[in-house]
């Protein structure tokens, strides 16, 4: 098994599972929504809606995701093969990833003219990984979406606070220690003009947070789906 | 192939311990059923065996290593199947498969050749989301040998089929046997574990209780017993008589004597009378 054959089977259950059709009507709504916007505040709300966009999504897709397969059991299925559980986690990562990133470059595609994609498409994609992430990692105690939906209303208004410092209401050094700020400077630093040190720094905290994230989730997933209940 | 000694296990939330000093082994080419009610203890103990459950007190040797040593290689050598259906559900049962198959490294069995044999050639192309439970579970199975493992795991494999499919997988289940594969069976299906098994455990309560062959089990706990149906005014009369010295039994003889006999059974007690027997409790339970 090569890794890109399981990307492209998890792609291809994304998409039965009309993921991407909830992704394309989304982005339809905010590409609609930015056609109403003053061009000169598109710059500044652009980066507040890729931002809330990709945290929304790779909170709950991957969380949806999770609870669907645990709900057909598959996930027991999978963890009696050869497959090592990093694999896995990594296959759905990178395609819920791709899928975020996706409809993120389709906003600014129809609603922005002048970005840096070189800045911007990093930037996007480890946002989307980091926030991916984060929704396993908490998803999995929870069984349902139900039962997730607090604990995701929680994170999601923790991780929010780095809107308050795009808007300029809040400018504080403590804000570099919540994981989400670093997504926001590096998305930020691809629609307007930022020094070139901020962004790798933000980069940097991205690729930092997103492997302890990444380490957690392997821990989560023994802990709370292998031996909590085992199959 | 398996040697399980003082097996010790309390799931981390649990108040009593699920598993008692499970003391067991199972020997290459045999199929070994684990018979108990429902929450005895079948199920953990299969999730031990297949490292599923860890943090067990005792020793597991399996496949010639200690349980703990073994790393996902395990996997290339065992098959699993579960008591509940476990499949990507927007899948068809061919791209399950073959999903499946390409997990495990080396020549794995024709996808195609598994359907045909369970009797899902009809429903290949069809998303496994659409299936009946019996389907699935045969599906299950399919996965399960995929990749031809030496050991197998089957968690009640009859559960949901009808008649006929469940007789076609019994009939796999023995030519698997005669493969020299070794079968682990957890069932509460005493028909399938007479049928099938060489040796059984019985477990209550998380505690094994007897070991040995169906047969053997039958003979020192059951009583083998003929029995008469004799026509009567009040209609069918059944007389029970006990095998040994049949021949000189008078009431016996006499009722052979009448002209009312209806029917001649012979009768020997079967592993559900044993297991009631011997455990105070049922199987269905």
């Amino acid at each position: 098994m090569t890794f890109l054959t399981l990307l492209k089977w998890d792609l291809k259950q994304q998409f039965r599972y009309k993921f991407w059709h909830a992704g394309s009507v989304l982005t339809m709504v905010w590409i609609l929504l930015f056609k109403l916007i003053p061009p000169e505040q598109t710059s500044l709300w652009l980066a507040i809606v890729l931002f809330a966009d990709t945290c929304t999504m790779g909170l709950l897709f991957i969380a949806g995701l999770l609870f669907l397969e645990l709900r057909q059991g598959s996930v027991f299925a999978v963890a009696v093969t050869p497959l090592p559980t990093h694999l896995w986690l990594l296959s759905k990562i990178v395609s819920l990833t791709i899928f975020c990133t996706f409809f993120s470059m389709l906003i600014i595609l129809f609603s922005a003219n002048d970005v840096d994609w070189l800045r911007l498409i990093p930037a996007l994609a480890l946002s989307a990984a980091l926030y991916t992430l984060i929704g396993f990692m908490i998803a999995a105690p929870f069984r349902s979406v139900t039962s997730y939906f607090p604990m995701m209303s929680l994170v999601t208004g923790v991780t929010g606070l780095p809107i308050l410092w795009r808007l300029g209401l809040m400018d504080h050094g403590l804000l570099w220690l919540i994981p989400a700020h670093p997504a926001m400077v590096a998305i930020s630093s691809g629609l307007d003009p930022k020094p070139m040190p901020e962004y790798l720094i933000a980069m940097g905290l991205l690729v930092l947070w997103a492997a302890l994230a990444f380490w957690l989730c392997l821990v989560s997933y023994k802990r709370f789906i292998t031996d909590r209940r085992g199959a | 192939m398996i040697d399980v000694r003082s097996l010790n296990f309390r799931y981390p939330k649990g108040d009593t311990p699920t598993l008692r000093n499970l003391n067991f082994n199972i020997q290459a080419g045999e199929i070994f059923g684990f018979l108990g009610p429902s929450g005895s203890g079948k199920s953990t103990t299969q999730k031990l065996l297949i490292g599923l459950l860890r943090n067990f007190d005792g020793e597991i040797q399996i496949l010639g290593k200690n349980a703990t040593e073994w790393r996902h290689d395990f996997y290339q050598k065992i098959g699993v199947g579960f008591e509940l259906p476990n499949h990507f559900s927007k899948l068809t049962a061919l791209e399950n498969l073959e999903l499946f198959a390409s997990f495990y490294a080396g020549t794995t069995r024709q996808p195609m050749e598994l359907l045909r044999m369970l009797g899902l050639g009809d429903a290949t192309y069809k998303a496994v989301g659409e299936f009946s439970k019996g389907m699935k579970m045969r599906l299950n199975f399919a996965r399960a040998i995929i990749h031809d493992p030496v050991l197998l795991f089957l968690d009640e494999p009859t559960a949901g089929l009808d008649p006929v499919n469940a007789r076609a997988m019994k009939d796999i289940i023995l030519d698997l046997k005669g493969q020299g594969k070794t079968i682990f069976l957890t069932t509460h299906n005493m028909h399938d574990a007479d049928e099938l098994c060489d040796r059984v455990a019985f477990i209550v309560d998380g505690e094994i209780t007897q070991i040995d062959s169906p047969r053997t089990l039958k003979l020192k706990y059951g009583s083998a017993q003929v029995r008469v149906d004799e026509s009567s005014e009040q209609g069918t009369k059944s007389h029970y008589f006990g095998l040994d010295g049949l021949a000189e039994n008078q009431a016996f003889l006499s009722v052979l004597r009448t002209d009312r006999i209806e029917a001649i059974h012979s009768q020997e007690a079967t592993l559900e009378d044993v297991f009631i027997k011997t455990t105070g409790r049922e199987l269905r339970t």
